[in-house]
């Protein structure tokens, strides 16, 4: 795969661009900062690009960069890294884009296996979020969520993170071991608990409709 | 400036115990907390006479330099918080990147461990795990000092992010602006107290967040009423102000508070 990567932390940066080229990837730019990896992929075409969330230009120069990048080259995919995980920048990275994104702890992305598993999924077209943040958005659901979610069956709540993680049908499928007609049953059941009525085959507006319920506050009364 | 030893006021309630409560029944102990050795000197001279205080002239009473200021307070206080959000980026740029950039070259000696050798990998694996803990806990260490949050997206963001690590229905309505770093963080950590004091199954609690003119006004609604003096302690020192809407003594009182900006 054609990787791009923008991170002002030299260490880090040279650090990914080892395991990288060990995977097997083929880094055709490697800048510090958003600005040059704009300049650069200008000339050079990529599947995916690597940004760090806080870089120059601060203050959130990963985020201002994914956005003129996506306006440029809208199949280009985006792993945005970040020392954070946060469901701040998770809803800031999916109004930039809902396909072909991803978001995840710098720490978490340290092996081969890992590595290249999230730039696929994403050059999949597939939403890729930090698995201890859909955990958290999934085990603390707020206000009166929280007994709604306490009443989805233990294996309901196994697809529902990784809904949360931004698996698709097959994924979550092969993960749980089970057939993905039976994950898509868990899936019509999850939303008709949850109260949500979004169309459970398309992908996108699904993951989207779950991080959107977990995260809202409490309606005011 | 040169200062007297500070004697502690000390006050006494009606049973004669000492209190540490400046608020209370003050008694006549003296102080000389804010008595320069320059005024005392004056004090004193006033009493000499007059041909010794021509021999002593006037050489020995230096002029009082000025005393500190409200807005020198208020520096200082706005100092503290950039020093704490310093401290953060401090962490953030050194020791955390360092740790996640030795998460990556372990990943590569994992990758090159010999395929006959799985339980190397799985060490390495666990080495990354602790790593990532250790990561865990000074992401703790930053958001006690100056949440990184805070810094990069504003009082919203912030609060909202702790409202939703809390088992406590809470709504957070803050504008997206900035009303910079001290206001921020004064803010911040006050409702974070006034969130955390809070029994679990408390009632909904709101906060309200909006510039007016160049204040930052904020209202927590919901919250334990002595949670107002905390707040006191943080924003008065700013030059802001904290009042007590509702004062019924330990629920549902409304706090608000307004906190100049940078």
């Amino acid at each position: 795969m054609r990787v791009a990567l923008a991170e002002d932390g030299a260490l880090f940066r040279e650090g990914l661009l080892m395991l990288l080229r060990a995977a097997g990837h083929e880094v055709v730019g490697c800048t510090s900062n958003g600005d040059e990896l704009v300049a650069l992929l200008k000339t050079q075409p990529a599947d995916v690009a690597i940004l760090d969330i806080r870089m120059p230009p601060e203050p959130e120069g990963g985020l201002i960069t994914a956005q003129r990048l996506r306006d440029a080259h809208p199949s280009l995919g985006l792993l945005f890294l970040s020392h954070y995980a946060e469901s701040h920048y998770l809803m800031r990275i999916l109004e930039i884009g809902t396909e072909r994104v991803g978001y995840r702890l710098k720490e978490k992305i340290g092996s081969v296996e890992v590595l290249t598993d999230t730039l696929q999924r994403i050059a999949s077209g597939e939403i890729v979020i930090e698995p201890a943040l859909a955990k958290r958005l999934v085990d603390r659901p707020r206000g009166e969520k929280k007994d709604v979610v306490a009443s989805l069956s233990e294996r309901e709540l196994d697809v529902l993170r990784l809904m949360a993680e931004g698996h698709s049908n097959n994924g979550i499928a092969s993960t749980l071991y089970v057939t993905p007609k039976a994950v898509e049953k868990h899936i019509a059941n999850i939303f008709t608990k949850l109260g949500l009525h979004a169309d459970t085959t398309a992908y996108h507006r699904r993951v989207l409709a779950v991080l959107t319920y977990l995260r809202s506050q409490q309606p005011r009364s | 400036m040169n200062r007297l030893p500070v004697t502690r006021r000390v006050f006494r309630r009606g049973d004669g115990a000492n209190h540490r409560d400046d608020r209370r029944w003050p008694v006549t102990d003296e102080t000389s907390a804010t008595m320069s050795s320059t005024a005392c000197f004056r004090r004193l001279a006033k009493w000499l006479p007059k041909s010794v205080r021509r021999i002593l002239g006037h050489s020995r009473v230096h002029p009082v330099p000025p005393a500190p200021t409200v807005s020198d307070h208020r520096g200082k206080e706005q100092d503290k918080w950039l020093r704490r959000r310093r401290l953060e980026r401090q962490l953030h740029d050194g020791a955390a990147l360092r740790i996640s950039a030795l998460t990556l070259r372990l990943g590569l000696l994992r990758h090159r461990c010999p395929p006959n050798e799985p339980a190397w990998r799985d060490r390495i694996g666990e080495l990354q795990d602790e790593l990532h803990a250790i990561l865990d806990e000074l992401r703790d260490v930053a958001s006690a000092i100056y949440p990184p949050l805070l810094d990069e997206a504003g009082l919203g963001p912030a609060l909202h992010e702790v409202a939703s690590r809390l088992e406590k229905p809470v709504v957070v309505v803050v504008s997206g602006e900035r009303y910079g770093p001290s206001a921020e963080g004064a803010a911040y950590f006050s409702v974070v107290e006034c969130l955390t004091s809070l029994p679990a199954g408390a009632p909904a609690i709101q906060v309200v967040g909006r510039r007016e003119d160049d204040d930052l006004v904020l209202s927590v609604t919901g919250v334990n009423a002595r949670d107002a003096e905390f707040m006191d302690d943080r924003i008065r020192p700013l030059g802001g102000t904290v009042h007590l809407v509702d004062g019924n003594r330990c629920s549902a009182s409304t706090i608000t508070a307004r906190i100049p900006c940078e």
